[in-house]
């Protein structure tokens, strides 16, 4: 592949990038996510968009007007504000949960298979063992477990850097959660991993480094990792939607992001016991979740063909 | 190959089949049609049952299915709460201060033909007392003399002069206090007797494994006979043939269904597979009016929706503080646009009936601003003027749909009004009733709901470390009241105390009552006899009847 | 072939193990305990019940006993918080239901997955195969919790016959299927487009077409197999954990099936119900991924002279 790199003059990175831009739909996908984290993290900061935790009884499950594009909901909040809100956390966590599992599945991959012979083979049982678990008990357990040093943690934070609770408790609240599901998410990517360490490792230029006698470590660093990079940013790619899928389900069933914070996956839940009476309050969380994840899973898929010309072709 | 098309084209048959199947079928609502057809009542249940034992239970959802299954001393009326007809006691007579009580039993059976004695009355109160049992609401039989020692083990139950039986028909019960209220404790089903026989043979008293609850062993005396359980489905039950009263059971057996989600019970009951259901959740309300006015229901509840406050940690241990935040509720707002109307703001406790009533008129006549700037000064008072130095605090709630958007609307009620800020969080509900019995909480959403037709069963929660106090409140004024009630031999001075003691628990604000919620239901068209309004919702099921001589559907 | 199953079910055998054990240890460090019901029950009657259902133990002791009722006489327990309910007759309810309706689903996944993507396959980047591929992602990103309640109150309040929940006559179980089986037709049928693509690039398919197969033939006879063969490794977890109950699905439409169970058992901390479903979700997954291993053995002749 290095080869037919040089003899275009332009590395494997820019080459993936100008393929990736030359598929329309993952281009618009990106930047419709582009524009949806900007609206989600921006927006709000702005004074027209309403507190989403103000409640206003005199205006309840109001259709769309001047004043709230999008209508109220039950309680008379701006339903915009609380889409956008909602979409803070929903991205976050996605975003968050995929970082843990990404991380862990890298180190565990590949160390797993840097290592090799019987240490490999009982990492691997272990993994078998975790995708085992029955998912839901896992998270139930895993989150009520860690909530409470995580609450003593969001009290050693606001007191040692002085900043106020009111900003810091409800982000800090988030951490079992995406703790949770990051921790279940790294299974598949670990297993990609370590198939990938394993060729790798036994590459010439890795066997020429360890005979110049750099460290285990360094090794992993400077001459595996950067070789893992496509494959991992693809599988990461289309993994985001999954785990957001997943915190969705778990706010949808009253385990995931709890109050005060409210997640696409709660407001769905409150829209959806609530269609009869204001179909609003489904319809525009659903919306802009259900386009998020099309998004995610277009990009993602754009970036794979990009990244591994392989698959490209099909 | 062609295997492999023919197998695929069955597939396609099969699923086709499946799929359009249903559309032949005219009545939408055919379900609750064809069971009223066949005389069976749906019922929506709530919840599925922890136990169809009466000694293992402590829900409200079981009470409905054991009370059908087993009758007491005496029996609830369908039209009229707080009046009792003769159950399995024929008579009975009280000694002049209602401290010891005679029934004479009548003769009837148990459903597996043997008779019901006055010793399997006190065969079921000396189980759930037991000691090594672990009965669970064993407070329900605390009045009985001697009842409590015996729970805890320091006497034996030969000692335990509260139960005794002279002969097979009569049955003697004692009390530590006058007890005039007696005949409204005796329809909850602790007070049951169970089939001392039935129960010795299968594994005995203290088997607390024992299968004798489950249908095929079942022997009861009540109206009906448990057939069927389906976990998370149904339970059925059909008539006792045994049962004394059996030519007066109006209908040919119940389906209990435990139905959580409100929600989706409504649009059941919509889609025509419920006769009554448990619960219409607000936001429903207007809905099921428009759409069946006829069917919808709305009665007294015997319940209170409120706030713990624990007064063992700062700044609530600061009665201006509680008070405050009490007064900057816009409970009429709630009411209104939250709770949509099904519920009457409370400024006390107990709900008010004919013969109590403690709350506290002086708030509820003031205007909602004169609450509001009277909160404020007492906020100031308190060293918060404008909410200024007040610290964060933490108001739990269960996941429920309810109990979050009224969590939602009161922390912004209070940061408008006070300048307070309040953390919701919402827990599932082992975490929420762990920390909320062990005194982990700042503020925690509860209810309560009465076990029997008489305050006591609210105000009496507030005695001092009661089990259900939990806000780490107590006064030793509410506690003298409540003895002095309790030793009362009338029901007028009784009322009198309880309601002494109320006012110094609501001049003191441990809690934050919110509402006095009302029952809102649906009950079928369908349904023609024998479901009225009760302020305890213990309904005598075997009084409903259906409308039987529907047109079959074509 | 008869020492690599062997060799796998022995394996699934201690993953088995090693789940049951952990989950027993994790559900028991929890907060709160099986016994908090609305009702406060007094220290001394918490005290009767831990000891008269063994919880009082040290955990080691507990853990020994609950094996020891397993493997001597079949004995799973006692739910802890729905009392005189076995855990066996709980799961001998549930998991039918489950099953059912997992199978369902599951044929649904197939049946309209597979097509579809072979369709699609055939006709490679043209109008059908993007159009339905557009279907299939957004089949994908419509979770089961917006399609439940959207099928229950358009479909099951209006169309005769169809229910909105409950669990009372056959029909019920076609709107629960069909969201719970459509976001698996749109995976599968992703999965068999890629699969079928691939086949169909290879050698020996080019040679059937050089030998003048007709298409048709060349799909059915030569492509379908091999082509298969990523749908069908999907397929064995996705059905363990679709017949173990989709806990969304089943509370939308009241379905009384093991999903349920799962959330509820976990929240309440009924320690032997939880185990027993989690032993019970444990064997399922290995007999799963025991049969998919089966199944591409099968399909696949190379693996198959490989073993």
């Amino acid at each position: 592949m290095r080869t037919s790199n040089t003899n275009h003059g332009c590395s494997l990175w820019q080459d993936a990038l100008q393929r990736l831009l030359r598929n329309r739909a993952s281009v618009l996908s990106g930047i419709f996510l582009i524009l949806m984290v900007l609206s989600c993290f921006i927006l709000p900061l702005l004074p027209c968009i309403p507190n989403p935790n103000a409640t206003n009884l005199e205006a309840i499950a109001q259709g769309s007007s001047w004043q709230h594009w999008l209508g109220t909901d039950h309680l008379g909040r701006d339903m915009l504000a609380r889409v956008l809100y909602g979409g803070r956390i929903s991205l976050l966590v996605g975003f968050a949960a995929t970082a843990v599992s990404f991380i862990l599945g890298l180190f565990y991959g590949m160390v797993s298979g840097y290592v090799g012979g019987r240490m490999d083979a009982w990492m691997m049982r272990a993994v078998d063992v975790l995708f085992a678990l029955p998912f839901i008990v896992v998270v139930i357990v895993f989150s009520l477990s860690i909530e409470e040093p995580c609450r003593e943690f969001t009290s050693w934070v606001v007191r040692y850097t002085g900043w106020s609770r009111d900003s810091v408790a409800p982000l800090l609240g988030l951490v079992p959660l995406f703790l949770a599901i990051g921790a279940l998410g790294w299974l598949t990517l670990a297993r990609i991993v370590r198939t990938q360490t394993l060729v790798l490792r036994e590459q010439e230029y890795v066997l020429a480094a360890r005979s110049l006698g750099l460290g285990h470590g360094s090794i992993l660093l400077r001459y595996i990792a950067p070789n893992l990079l496509s494959p991992v940013i693809v599988y990461t790619t289309l993994a985001v939607p999954g785990i957001m899928l997943t915190e969705s389900t778990l706010s949808f069933i009253g385990l995931g992001v709890k109050a005060p914070n409210s997640s696409w996956g709660t407001l769905i839940k409150e829209g959806a016991d609530r269609m009869e009476v204001a179909p609003q309050l489904l319809l525009y969380p659903a919306l802009f979740f259900c386009l998020t994840l099309l998004a995610l899973n277009f990009f993602g898929d754009g970036l794979r063909d990009a990244l591994d010309p392989r698959s490209a072709k099909d | 190959m062609a295997m492999n098309r023919l197998s695929i084209c069955c597939l396609y048959a099969l699923l086709s089949v499946l799929l359009g199947g249903g559309c032949g079928e005219g009545d939408r609502r055919s379900s609750a049609a064809k069971a009223a057809r066949e005389g069976i009542l749906l019922l929506g249940n709530n919840a599925e049952p922890q136990s169809l034992d009466p000694h293992k239970s402590t829900a409200v959802a079981d009470g409905k299915i054991i009370s059908s299954l087993l009758e007491g001393l005496v029996r609830p009326d369908a039209r009229e709460s707080g009046l009792v007809h003769p159950g399995m006691a024929e008579s009975w007579e009280k000694n002049a201060d209602a401290t010891e009580w005679r029934f004479h039993l009548r003769e009837a059976f148990w459903s597996d033909g043997q008779p019901v004695t006055s010793r399997d009355f006190a065969y079921a109160y000396q189980r759930l007392l037991h000691p090594a049992f672990g009965g669970r609401y064993v407070e329900m039989l605390y009045p009985l003399r001697g009842a409590r020692a015996y729970n805890h083990g320091e006497i034996q139950w030969e000692e335990v002069q509260g139960v005794s039986t002279p002969d097979e028909h009569t049955l003697l019960l004692r009390f530590e206090n006058p007890t005039p209220h007696l005949l409204q404790m005796l329809l909850h089903y602790t007070w049951f007797p169970l089939p001392a026989h039935h129960v010795e043979a299968l594994g005995g008293m203290l088997d607390r494994r024992s299968l004798w609850t489950s249908p095929e062993n079942w022997v009861g005396n009540g109206a009906y006979l448990l057939q069927e359980r389906r976990m998370n489905d149904y339970i059925s039950v059909v008539p006792n043939p045994h049962y004394w009263r059996a030519s007066e059971v109006r209908n040919r057996g119940i389906r209990f269904l435990p139905i959580v989600n409100g929600y989706t019970e409504t649009r059941m009951f919509f889609g025509g597979k419920l006769h009554i259901t448990n619960n219409v959740p607000p936001e429903m309300l207007e809905m099921a009016l428009s759409r069946s006015l006829r069917e919808f229901c709305r009665d007294p509840y015997y319940c209170t929706i409120f706030y713990r406050l624990n007064t063992t940690r700062k700044p609530l241990n600061d009665v201006r503080v509680r008070r405050a935040l009490s007064l900057a509720i816009d409970r009429e707002a709630l009411v209104a646009r939250v709770v949509h109307g099904a519920g009457m703001t409370a400024y006390g406790f107990t709900p008010p009936t004919r013969e109590y009533d403690a709350y506290d008129h002086s708030v509820a006549e003031m205007t909602q601003s004169e609450r509001e700037s009277e909160a404020r000064r007492l906020l100031a008072n308190a060293g918060f003027p404008g909410g200024n130095g007040f610290p964060t605090l933490e108001l739990m709630t269960t996941s429920r749909d309810v109990q979050r958007v009224t969590a939602e609307c009161i922390q912004s009620m209070w940061s408008r009004v006070l300048g307070v800020q309040v953390e919701i969080r919402a827990c599932e509900w082992t975490a929420y009733k762990a920390a909320q019995q062990n005194g982990e909480y700042d503020i925690s959403s509860s209810s309560w709901s009465g076990d029997y037709a008489d305050p006591a069963t609210f105000v009496g929660l507030w005695r001092t470390g009661a089990g259900n106090n939990c806000t780490g409140w107590g006064s030793a004024v509410c506690d003298a009241a409540l003895d002095a009630a309790d030793a009362s031999p009338t029901t007028a001075g009784r009322m009198l105390k309880l309601a002494e003691a109320e006012r110094e628990m609501l001049e003191a604000c441990p809690i934050i009552p919110l509402y006095w919620s009302e029952r809102t239901y649906m009950k079928s068209s369908l349904v023609v006899e024998g479901w009225y309004p009760l302020l305890l919702d213990q309904h005598p099921l075997d009084a409903v009847e259906l409308r039987q001589n529907l047109p079959a559907e074509p | 072939m008869m020492r690599f199953l062997i060799k796998r079910v022995l394996q699934g055998v201690f993953v088995i193990f090693v789940l049951e054990t952990l989950t027993f240890f994790l559900v028991r460090a929890l907060p709160g305990n099986p016994f908090l019901g609305e009702r406060k029950l007094p220290d001394h009657v918490l005290e009767q019940l831990n000891s008269l259902y063994g919880l009082d133990a040290a955990a080691w002791e507990q853990y020994v006993r609950y094996w020891k009722a397993i493997l001597l006489h079949g004995d799973f327990g006692p739910s802890l918080v729905r009392e005189g309910v076995q855990v066996s007759e709980i799961i001998a309810q549930a998991f039918p239901v489950s099953l059912l309706l997992g199978s369902v689903a599951m044929l649904l996944a197939v049946v309209v997955g597979i097509p579809v993507g072979m369709f699609a396959a055939y006709h490679r980047n043209r109008l059908p195969d993007t159009l339905l591929m557009l279907g299939a992602v957004a089949g994908i990103c419509i979770p089961s919790f917006v399609l439940a309640p959207l099928l229950g109150i358009s479909l099951g309040m209006h169309v005769p016959g169809l229910s909105v929940a409950g669990w009372d006559n056959p029909l019920c179980i076609v709107l629960p299927s069909i969201a719970l089986g459509a976001v698996n037709a749109a995976y599968v049928a992703r999965l068999t487009r890629s699969g079928m693509l691939e086949t169909l690039s290879s050698d020996f398919v080019r040679t059937a077409r050089a030998k003048g197969a007709s298409p048709s033939r060349i799909l059915w006879h030569h492509a379908l197999r091999s082509g298969l063969l990523p749908a069908v490794a999907y397929l064995g977890p996705a059905f363990a954990a679709l017949i173990t109950g989709s806990f969304v699905v089943e509370t939308c439409f009241q379905v009384p099936g093991m999903g349920l169970h799962f959330v509820n058992a976990t929240t309440d901390r009924d320690y032997f119900l939880i185990q027993g479903l989690v032993l019970c979700y444990g064997v399922l997954i290995v007999l799963a991924n025991l049969s998919v291993d089966i199944l591409l053995a099968w399909l696949n002749p190379r693996i198959r002279s490989a073993e």
